[in-house]
């Protein structure tokens, strides 16, 4: 079932640090959104907040359900899907055991059932889509860094989540698997389900995304299309600082 | 009122172990990163040291070289301790060192290892009952409140509160102490400040050893100088630097007085009129009723907060590869023992019975630790419970089999789950700890009451009869079965193992052996996909200790009588040490535990053809423990298999990368 | 490539993880009192660079000599100790200790911190977990510097914090190469600042050294920074 994520206000404090300042944002079904910014502006800080792995305030809805405060694992439940930086691939299981666990919704007539006899319930569609068929019987502490992140990805997919949020989805690919995880990208999108895209490819984001959120220090820079995001000054100087003597004003500086 | 605080005082003995172990458990945390579950062992083997220089012997591993006349007291102790510090120095070069890159898990186990080898040294060389422990301090005692009260507990209760504030005042003052608080928060940014982890753990580790040493040196004339007490006096010590969250001396040393305290308060209302009695006296077991409740608070309540060393390393437990065929082998397997059990004379058809029992015993941790990634020391508890059901419900109601097993095992899961509810948010380590305290409980409060218990004789058990058959081991058998066990409980037996291992393989290989899985390598990626943490390893326990229960219904039959010598921690501790020498997550690995389990067919041979006397089986089972943990996590299933140097890729790989390439 | 006697030369270095190589024949130098600015969007192998010279991890090939000494056959804590300091993007920082520890954690007097930024002293006795973003950075820096290090190697100063802050802090690491005559290596994201202080940079692409010229020059070639940051279809 495909769902609006919808963000409002989202704020994470660590110690005496601001890591996000009340960030909302939006992901329609059959959207493609890019999440950029600098190194620690809070890109994974905001995925992570999303889906409960860290202590925010603020609300996150996904369609009609009000996931605020709820643990991480029944946020998944509810359709919110993630990837990784590091792929955190269960490194224990094979890739078809992967993608299998990902598929997983609860259902304790059917645990009973494959424990008596003994086997899982293996869907090879995800991997047919993501076109890593030939892995599937390979263990996943034995891939290489590219092929871990499409694990991951189909992992993800595997579930069939409502909207999914990707980490990093190219980071460690080359060139030519990057161009390939665009295409791909944009056939999971077309099914309809909504993605949020954290990546510093800019080239991978720029080239896929309909819209692209900016982040700078914990809060929303800019927001726009690619080519709106290209020509924002202020995003340029986000990325490569402002001058010493420059315009700084309205930045915020944190104390 | 008086009198109430009279026993407090008294307490203040006691008191003073607790508190000492505690600051010796802090200080090995802070150091290396590891919780030393054999810091009691390391105590006592202080105590029976300084008991041999009294004696005028120097005590060493299996050797006990004359001195030619008693050393005086100083020397005596100083001594001692230097060699209760060389101790921790030892388990430190030989033992943490290689563990630094291991799952805190592994790391408890190893500690499990230390406690046992220091158990079988001394019960190899002086028995298993106690001795008269030479005194060290001097003095009388005072009146207070119109009681005696010895001025040596006062005066070493101030000793231990007097080290808990040096040791703070330490760990802020001097470059050590700073550097040591540096390296624990995160070891690889403190390499870069020119530290030396591993020196760090060293010396730390080596001042727990000296300090656990004094206090049990110390302490032992006022409690018991016995191969349990000072060792099982963890129990508390683990509670108090829970307390202390493993990093405050001054809060540690209060903490473990405290415990001393509350341990005099239920001795104090054991006196009273009110108390409830059993066969004339008063219900044992009060004070360990309390340090596990304690210890459930204390996890409750910090439980999350525990503070780790930033977890740098991927910590990995060996690989639980899904066993590709289950039908043929199981074929094979059976018909194998069937044979053997219709032609193995009496002695070797009892250790085949033993040992198929003592495979399930291993299966059951193959769940929680292999696939799981967590420990139980309480498993022998769950399997006495079982059998003191059986036994009960026999003699007193008079239900035989069908019934009376099922209700044993039902009663083993049903206690797992109710074992395991406090510690649902508690990691792996902490819910280690938890179940040591609930089994020494359990022990004490539960299979040793004469009431409900097993009394010191063993609680009888009724052969089992079904359809007007004897299944139990002396029931009659038209094939070999001259002497006990009749080949027929043997095949039950077999047959049951069976099914347990076909379970277990089944388990594996299903959706919910994969998400066991998935909760080890990595919690955070298995929430993401929808998995409850906290039910998965609920399901675990609850499956494990099912399959204990059933070790409990075999073994009251073997035995025809529950005998709480059977179900002692000890007995865990041995389980774990050769299941994870067979191979903890793997079901061959079991089957190899089970065949060097007590009693099994290794020790049978090793025993009646080869003459080796069984107690070098407990120091066999504590050496390859620490030789397992430290060198092939897999045990001799997975020996064959290339050791895994090297994390999954891509997770964090710099900074483990960074951590490993120093520790080698 | 400039002075006659660089007190930070690396030769052909190649590193990574897992037997994939991230940095591959890297060289470069950075001589007396030299900052030299090495640049590179994400990815492009600045940390792993820092990271392999202080042999955090260990590197794949190459030699890295600190006043002309091979610094191969030394382990981290070493190097540190023969005054090669790495600044990681942790900044150095301990939560659990406070300012005036971390300085004694060294046998340095405290008073050091306060000589370098003046804004520590009164928060000497706070632990440094509850330390802004900025004061957290000043106190790592302060402790760097209090070191004297020969060679200093800063990983993303500028990580997280405020311009104003990033502004404040450089001058300093300026003031320092300037004085002790130190080499200091800056991986740094606000291009534009880092090159102000640098005299140098490097900018790093997949691994290897895509640009390298004056810090003068490279300002005077924003378009190429861009690009290399944005990616080739930008502006």
């Amino acid at each position: 079932m495909n769902q609006t994520l919808d963000v409002r206000g989202l704020t994470v404090r660590y110690g005496g640090v601001t890591a996000l300042d009340g960030v909302g944002l939006t992901v329609a079904p059959g959207e493609l959104v890019g999440l950029i910014g600098p190194n620690g502006a809070g890109k994974t800080t905001f995925i992570d907040a999303v889906c409960g792995f860290t202590r925010a305030t603020g609300t996150v809805r996904l369609g009609h359900r009000d996931l605020t405060g709820r643990r991480a694992y029944a946020r998944a439940r509810a359709g919110l899907g993630r990837s990784w930086q590091a792929a955190d691939l269960y490194a224990d299981l094979t890739v078809r055991e992967n993608l299998a666990v990902g598929a997983y919704r609860p259902d304790w007539r059917r645990t009973l059932a494959e424990v008596l006899r003994g086997r899982a319930r293996h869907d090879e569609r995800v991997a047919e889509l993501l076109g890593i068929e030939d892995l599937l019987d390979r263990p996943a502490d034995g891939l290489s860094a590219g092929q871990s992140k499409m694990v991951d990805l189909a992992r993800a997919l595997a579930a069939d989540p409502g909207v999914l949020l990707l980490d990093e989805p190219a980071a460690g690919l080359n060139t030519a698997e990057s161009r390939l995880l665009a295409t791909r990208l944009r056939t999971v999108v077309d099914t309809g389900t909504g993605v949020l895209l954290v990546d510093h490819d800019m080239a991978l984001v720029l080239g896929v995304c309909d819209r692209i959120v900016v982040l700078d220090f914990g809060r929303v820079l800019a927001e726009g299309t690619p080519r709106e995001i290209q020509d924002d000054d202020a995003v340029i100087a986000a990325y490569l600082g402002r001058t010493a003597r420059g315009d700084r004003r309205g930045k915020g500086d944190r104390p | 009122m008086d009198r109430l605080i009279l026993f407090i005082l008294l307490g203040a003995g006691p008191g003073a172990l607790y508190a000492g172990l505690a600051q010796s458990l802090v200080l090995t945390h802070r150091g290396a990163g590891v919780i030393n579950v054999g810091a009691g062992a390391m105590a006592m083997w202080g105590a029976y040291t300084f008991y041999g220089l009294r004696e005028g012997h120097l005590l060493l591993p299996l050797v006990y070289p004359g001195l030619g006349g008693p050393v005086p007291v100083v020397p005596a102790f100083l001594l001692a301790v230097a060699l209760s510090a060389l101790l921790g120095a030892l388990v430190d070069v030989a033992v943490l060192k290689w563990l630094r890159t291991s799952a805190p898990l592994a790391k408890l186990v190893a500690g499990v290892g230390l406690m046992l080898t220091v158990q079988a040294l001394v019960v190899l060389r002086f028995g298993g009952t106690g001795q008269t422990a030479p005194q060290v301090l001097a003095g009388g005692s005072v009146r207070i409140l119109g009681g005696a009260v010895p001025v040596v507990r006062l005066e070493v209760a101030g000793l231990a509160l007097a080290a808990g504030f040096a040791l703070a005042a330490a760990y802020r003052r001097t470059r050590f102490g700073l550097a040591t608080r540096a390296a624990q928060e995160n070891e690889a940014e403190a390499m870069m400040s020119g530290l030396s982890p591993r020196r760090l753990s060293l010396l730390n580790t080596t001042f727990a050893g000296a300090l656990a040493g004094a206090v049990g040196i110390l302490v032992a004339p006022m409690t018991q100088l016995d191969p349990t007490t000072l060792a099982l006096a963890v129990v508390p010590a683990l509670g108090a630097a829970l307390i202390a969250r493993f990093t405050s001396f001054t809060v540690a040393a209060a903490a473990g007085l405290g415990m001393g305290a509350l341990q005099a308060v239920a001795l104090y209302l054991q006196t009273l009129p009110w108390f409830p009695t059993s066969n004339g006296l008063p219900m044992p077991g009060l004070p360990d009723v309390l340090f596990f409740l304690v210890i459930a608070g204390a996890l409750m309540w910090r439980g999350t907060s525990l503070p780790d060393r930033g977890a740098h390393i991927e910590p990995r437990l060996p690989p639980a590869p899904a066993p590709r065929r289950v039908a043929r082998p199981t074929a094979i397997g059976v018909a194998v023992g069937a044979v053997a059990l219709l032609i193995l004379p009496f002695d070797l058809r009892q250790g085949l019975v033993n040992t198929l029992i003592a495979v399930i015993a291993c299966l059951s941790l193959v769940v929680l630790t292999g696939y799981v990634g967590q420990v139980s020391l309480a498993q022998f508890a769950f399997a006495g419970l079982s059998g003191l059901v059986v036994s009960k419900i026999g003699i007193d109601l008079g239900i035989g089999p069908p019934w009376a097993p099922l209700l044993g095992v039902a009663a083993a899961a049903v206690f797992g789950l109710v074992d395991v509810l406090p510690a649902m948010r508690v990691r792996g380590v902490h819910l280690a700890i938890l179940t040591l305290a609930a089994a020494v409980a359990l022990q004490n409060f539960g299979f040793h009451n004469p009431s409900w218990g097993a009394g010191g004789l063993g609680s009888p058990v009724s052969s089992p009869v079904l359809f007007g058959i004897d299944f139990g081991p002396s029931g009659s058998f038209p094939l070999n079965a001259a002497h006990p066990p009749s080949p027929l409980f043997g095949l039950v037996c077999l047959l049951v193992t069976a099914l347990c291992c076909v379970a277990v393989a089944n388990l594996r290989r299903s959706g919910l052996g994969q998400r066991m899985l998935a909760v080890r390598s990595g919690e955070r990626a298995a929430a993401a996909a929808g998995i409850s943490v906290p039910a998965v390893k609920v399901t675990a326990f609850v499956i494990s200790a099912f399959l204990m229960g059933v070790v409990g219904v075999l073994t009251a039959y073997n035995f025809g009588s529950v005998d709480p010598a059977n179900f002692g921690i000890v007995n865990t501790l041995v389980l774990i040490a050769l299941a994870y020498l067979g191979g903890i997550s793997v079901i061959k690995g079991a089957l190899i535990g089970g065949m060097l389990m007590s009693g099994g067919v290794a020790a049978t041979i090793m025993e009646d053809y080869l003459g080796l006397p069984a107690d070098y089986l407990l120091l066999f089972a504590g050496v390859s423990l620490i030789l397992t943990v430290t060198t092939t996590p897999g045990g001799i299933a997975l020996a064959h298999r290339k050791s895994r140097n090297g994390p999954p890729a891509g997770k964090e790989p710099g900074r483990i990368a960074a951590v490993a390439e120093a520790a080698g | 490539m400039t002075g006659p006697s660089p007190r930070l030369e690396v030769r052909g270095l190649s590193a990574g993880y897992f037997g994939a190589a991230v940095v591959r024949d890297l060289s470069l130098t950075v001589g007396a009192g030299e900052v030299v600015a090495l640049l590179g969007p994400n990815g492009a192998g600045k940390t792993t660079t820092l990271r392999a010279v202080s042999r955090t991890i260990a590197p794949m090939a190459g030699t890295v000599l600190l006043d002309g000494r091979d610094i191969g056959a030394l382990r981290p804590q070493d190097i540190a100790r023969a005054g090669l300091v790495h600044m990681s993007e942790r900044r150095g920082v301990f939560h659990g200790l406070t300012v005036e520890e971390h300085l004694r954690l060294h046998g340095l007097d405290p008073a050091l911190a306060h000589r370098y930024f003046p804004e520590l002293e009164p928060l000497r006795s706070r632990r440094a977990g509850l330390l802004s973003g900025g004061e957290q950075q000043m106190l790592g820096m302060a402790r760097a510097l209090a070191r004297r290090p020969a060679v200093l190697m800063i990983d993303e100063l500028s990580k997280g914090l405020a311009p104003v802050i990033v502004e404040r802090l450089l001058p300093v690491v300026r003031r320092y190469a300037d004085e002790s005559g130190a080499a200091v290596l800056l991986v740094e994201q606000q291009v534009q600042l880092a090159l102000e202080t640098a005299d140098r940079g490097c900018v790093l692409s997949h691994g290897s050294l895509a640009e390298h010229d004056t810090a003068a020059n490279l300002l005077a070639r924003r378009d190429v920074l861009v690009s290399s940051y944005l990616g080739a279809t930008a502006l």
